[in-house]
């Protein structure tokens, strides 16, 4: 059995999922309401604040839920490098999955405040989301 | 079962004892035949297909392993424990968990961060929890009210165009009890304006200018002493309590006995029921047990209770009358945890009184039924309301009346249920009053506010002898006025305390001339010039409710005209002269009345019998 070489897919789904895990660390908002808090701390106190004050309800705990997929997406992704490949069908999920998550987070987030408001945080996802595409498209180099 | 056990009997006492090594070696050697299937067969163990065709592969020793697959195992190792952060990170925020500062410097940091940030948000997060719950509703009405009406550009960046920005943050923390911490704060805030991103009329307001300034924090000295905030600890984290700041500030301002704080147990305080909380608090006010009615207010949301020493104090120095209670009945709307209650009850006062509650509206003076009231609870909810030590603020002074007819809506008392009791909720109750003033707060009534008269809404066109009636409705409205010379004109109203403006073009009052030997000002109009009458809503809202004056009226006299200006109490024309027609316009048509009578009966109020009637194109 030979060993699949780190090509060009792994190091793009290696360094998508690093900035998708970076956006959680991030800012997702440029300024004004959440431009203090960065990444998770911002989602986090959405959902605080929408449980303190009964108010939201299920679209904060699914904006919580969608955004967390955004890191998680970068984790599967560090996971499917390890265990998997890019390439594969599991690979291709959790591309697909990024997309998804991706688009949602920003699009929420963008259309409740502004487009032009939408911070660094939301960049990674965006650069994240599409290395781990591009990860998932190239084709995987044939081994010798 | 029993074949089992005597396959593995046979294995285990065949041949010698031996090593490891030995034992593969000799694996290996039987796999190289099938001989090993009749070795199994002998022992009465069936050969199955599949022994004959298992190829027997060669056993190599492991080599060490490349540095791509340690890199891949490194990858995967880091993704899992990534993916095992983030699922307990999610966990976290989706039970609301976590919040707050780990510090009570660190929560004031945190507010300073919000604040440099414009973030209300974050600021929001760091505000106490309990003290929160209530105010969502209202700011979020108030972000929507304020970006239609164009004081904001969008709801959710209500302080666009304000720039804060705290510097050299330093604290000072004093812990004053379990959980509870005081931070004295030092540094600088530095405000600056841009008002291009301010809505349309508060950039209007502030007229295109921007500004900027510095204030030292140690300067703002309120109650004589340093700046600080109270900090409380809630869970895990602590947070800025706005309530605790504000009774401590209180409390320093009036020199009022210390806090006893956390001693507030929500368990064992409150009342049974919601109506009980209501009926508890009149009767504990009757008998100034102002301890009992501060353990009915709800302890997380307001603390009165940490602070009944001083309320107690507060209430005896300065509240000194009593009153007994007849009778005293409430009623209860529940939905779930929150309750709305409606009072009724009355007695008398220790003069002898009698004082009724209706409505949550205390009624006292002459009767019971007395149109005289504590702010006109039954007509506009321009004022503040004190129920027996709880201010309801029905609405800030000067702005609209609560509902179009200028009478005022049925007031309930909040009330909210913690750890099985019931306890009044002074901030629901408020802000549901504030609620229901920033419902009605129509576009007129901002631009007042904003001292923005142009912005109103004409409701037609004044012309001079002829009175406006403006008893109907109550709103903020503007008259345009146009002369064909140059008018020598007075304003008069009736009551005579409306007070009207008459702006020009610019927006700006037009300069009134006082002549020594006249008792009213005068006004001097140009001709081709278009002028505005602008009566401001919350001024006659209030003084139509509750003065119970039956007709309201504004007319702008050519000074020769004018009827002869009133001597005593004020000018207008309810204290002589002959009444002014009334006139009412319709589209097109403009319908006038005039009072036959009343010329020098010199009463508040007309009697006249008969009113003439004529119309105008």
């Amino acid at each position: 059995m030979t060993e699949r070489p780190f090509g060009a897919p792994d190091l793009c789904f290696a360094s998508g999922a690093l900035a998708l895990l970076s956006a959680a660390f991030l800012h997702w908002v440029r300024r004004g309401p959440g431009a203090a808090l960065r990444g998770h701390d911002l989602i986090d106190a959405i959902a605080r604040i929408a449980q303190r004050t009964q108010f939201g309800g299920w679209q904060v705990a699914l904006l919580t839920i969608v955004w967390y997929l955004v890191p998680a997406t970068g984790a599967l992704a560090w996971l499917v490098v390890g265990f998997g490949a890019p390439h594969a069908r599991s690979g291709r999920a959790v591309a697909a999955l990024a997309l998804i998550a991706t688009s949602l987070a920003v699009g929420a987030i963008g259309f409740r405040l502004h487009w032009n408001r939408l911070g660094i945080g939301a960049d990674a996802a965006i650069l994240g989301t599409i290395l781990l595409l591009l990860g998932a498209t190239i084709p995987p180099r044939r081994s010798s | 079962m029993n074949d089992n056990n005597d396959l593995w009997n046979h294995l285990t006492m065949r041949g010698n004892e031996r090593g490891a090594d030995a034992v593969l070696n000799a694996a290996k050697a039987a796999a190289q035949t099938p001989a090993h299937v009749a070795t199994i067969a002998s022992a009465g163990v069936a050969a199955t297909s599949d022994d004959a065709i298992v190829p027997a592969i060669e056993l190599t020793p492991r080599g060490p392993r490349t540095k791509t697959a340690r890199t891949r195992r490194g990858f995967g190792a880091l993704g899992l424990a990534a993916l095992l952060g983030v699922g307990g990170f999610a966990t976290l925020a989706i039970q609301g968990n976590g919040g707050g500062a780990d510090t009570p410097a660190g929560a004031v940091a945190q507010l300073a961060d919000a604040i440099n940030h414009e973030d209300l948000l974050a600021a929001v997060d760091i505000m106490a929890p309990a003290e929160v719950r209530t105010l969502h509703g209202t700011v979020d009405a108030a972000q929507r009210k304020a970006a239609d009406e164009e004081l904001v550009k969008t709801a959710s960046k209500p302080l666009a165009g304000l720039q804060l920005d705290v510097q050299n943050l330093k604290t000072a923390v004093q812990t004053v009890g379990n959980g509870f911490a005081k931070v004295t704060i030092a540094g600088q805030i530095h405000a600056k304006t841009n008002s291009a991103d301010f809505g349309r009329m508060l950039a209007k307001a502030s007229h295109g200018h921007n500004t900027s300034g510095e204030v030292d924090i140690a300067d703002i000295h309120i109650a004589d002493v340093d700046p600080f905030l109270m900090v409380v600890k809630d869970g895990d984290g602590w947070y800025v309590s706005p309530a605790y700041t504000g009774l401590e500030y209180a409390r320093l301002s009036q020199q009022l006995p210390a806090a006893d704080f956390g001693s507030a147990n929500a368990a064992t305080l409150g009342a049974d029921s919601p109506q009980a909380a209501a009926t508890e608090l009149v009767r504990a006010a009757s008998a100034r047990d102002w301890t009992k009615v501060a353990a009915l207010v709800e302890p997380n949301e307001f603390p009165m209770y940490d602070y009944r020493a001083a309320f107690t104090k507060l209430m005896n120095d300065n509240v000194h009358g009593t009153f007994s209670i007849a009778d005293i009945n409430a009623t209860a709307d529940v939905h779930g945890t929150e309750a709305d209650v409606f009072v009724s009850g009355g007695g008398t006062t220790d003069s002898g009184e009698k004082w009724g509650l209706a409505d949550n509206c205390i009624k006292a003076g002459r009767s019971s039924d007395s149109a005289i009231l504590f702010g006109g609870c039954t007509a506009s909810p321009d004022e503040f309301v004190p129920l027996i030590g709880i201010f309801i603020a029905r609405a800030p002074l000067g702005i609209e009346a609560a509902s179009a007819d200028g009478i005022g809506n049925r007031t309930a008392l909040h009330a909210t249920e913690r750890s099985g009791r019931w306890y009044l909720s002074p901030m629901g109750t408020v802000l549901d009053g504030f609620d229901s003033w920033i419902q009605h707060l129509d576009h007129n009534a901002i631009a007042a506010l904003f001292n923005q008269p142009l912005e109103i809404t004409t409701s037609g066109a004044m012309t001079l002898n002829h009175a406006v009636d403006i008893t109907k409705g109550s709103n903020t409205r503007r008259y345009t006025l146009n002369v064909d010379k140059l008018e020598h004109v007075v304003l008069r109203t009736t009551p005579d305390y409306l007070y009207p403006d008459i702006v020009g073009p610019d927006g700006q009052p037009v300069s009134q001339t006082f002549d020594a030997t006249a008792s009213e000002p005068t006004y001097d109009l140009q001709p081709n010039i278009e002028y505005s009458v602008v009566i401001r809503g919350g001024i006659y809202a209030s003084v139509a409710g509750s003065a119970n004056v039956a007709n309201l009226s504004v007319t702008v006299w050519r000074a020769s005209d004018a009827p002869p200006a009133p001597t005593g109490t004020g000018f207008g024309t309810s204290s002589g002269g002959p009444s002014p027609e009334v006139c009412t316009r319709r589209g097109n048509t403009e319908v006038c009345s005039s009072t036959g009578a009343a010329t020098n009966n010199g009463s508040n109020r007309s009697t006249a019998t008969s009113v003439a009637s004529s119309t105008h194109p």
